[in-house]
């Protein structure tokens, strides 16, 4: 997984409650930084440092419009995220069908645990 | 998405996870065996369509496994961990981690099985966790409290859906 490092980042730029706020509001579209720190009982300061490990994580995207700056979402970052989470809900809920099937010819067949797979067991067992 | 994060609640939680509990028509032990008998797990891990080979397996705690497995279309993955506990019929904790195209293990997570008997059948539950680097959390006080399901929050209302 050659993303990894990146994954880092995003998992832990989301860890906050705060950032997750301000990546929930920017959802509903782009602003301006002013306007995200509104909302919230923090300085000004404050909010630049969260929006600063949002951009390192690649999360958001800042821009200037003359004197305004505006943040948008980048959901690429988040779309990693989600598909590392994806990926391995899928691999566990299809491996488990299959270990459920498995069990249950495991059970009916007691002593060929691995049948059609073990030609010679003559002579074994 | 409200910050509705508790911050103790939240420092024991650095990570993100996924759980999921799942019912089986088989004893305990034979769960776990089917877990730490490499010919047994070879036959179920792993996505649909997909051939798994264990190539190493050292059931006992402090022991290694590793895994490959074959794509329908040829493509091939290798995960590999270690065991950190090994009680049978009870719980079994392993890492674990991709490999990369150059062979060398990605970032590892921790995969935690419980069987509980119910009757004759077991219920198992499954949970895998992705920590945070050790780096980012000496960065970050906060933990990721959250969920797939608030992170799906997030997705549900991104740009690209306006």
């Amino acid at each position: 997984m050659a993303t990894d490092r990146l994954l880092n980042e995003t998992f832990a730029a989301l860890a906050d409650p705060t950032r997750r706020a301000i990546l929930a509001r920017l959802a509903t579209g782009e602003c301006t930084v002013n306007e995200l720190a509104a909302p919230f009982d923090i300085s000004l300061p404050a909010i630049s440092r969260h929006l600063k490990v949002l951009e390192q994580a690649s999360l958001i995207v800042k821009t200037r419009d003359g004197q305004r700056r505006r943040c948008r979402l980048d959901p690429l970052a988040l779309d990693r995220a989600a598909d590392w989470l994806q990926f391995h809900r899928r691999f566990w809920n299809e491996s488990l069908d299959r270990l459920a099937v498995h069990l249950r010819h495991t059970r009916k067949s007691k002593e060929i645990p691995h049948g059609p797979y073990r030609k010679a067991r003559r002579g074994k067992k | 998405m409200a910050p509705t994060a508790k911050p103790a609640a939240a420092k024991s939680e650095s990570k993100l996870s996924l759980t999921m509990t799942r019912s089986f028509d088989a004893p305990a032990d034979a769960v776990f065996r089917a877990w730490t008998d490499p010919r047994q797990l070879g036959r179920w891990i792993g996505p649909r369509s997909f051939e798994a080979k264990v190539v190493k397996m050292e059931a006992r705690k402090g022991g290694a496994y590793r895994i490959a497995l074959r794509g329908e279309s040829g493509e091939r993955h290798t995960v590999q961990g270690v065991y950190r506990e090994f009680a049978p019929a009870k719980r079994l904790v392993f890492t674990w981690a991709w490999l990369d195209e150059a062979g060398k293990p990605g970032h590892e997570s921790l995969v935690t099985i419980d069987l509980k008997p119910t009757g004759k059948k077991t219920e198992m539950t499954l949970r895998h966790e992705r920590f945070d680097s050790q780096e980012s959390r000496d960065r970050h006080d906060h933990g990721w409290s959250g969920s797939f399901d608030k992170l799906a929050e997030v997705l549900a209302g991104k740009p690209g859906r306006r």
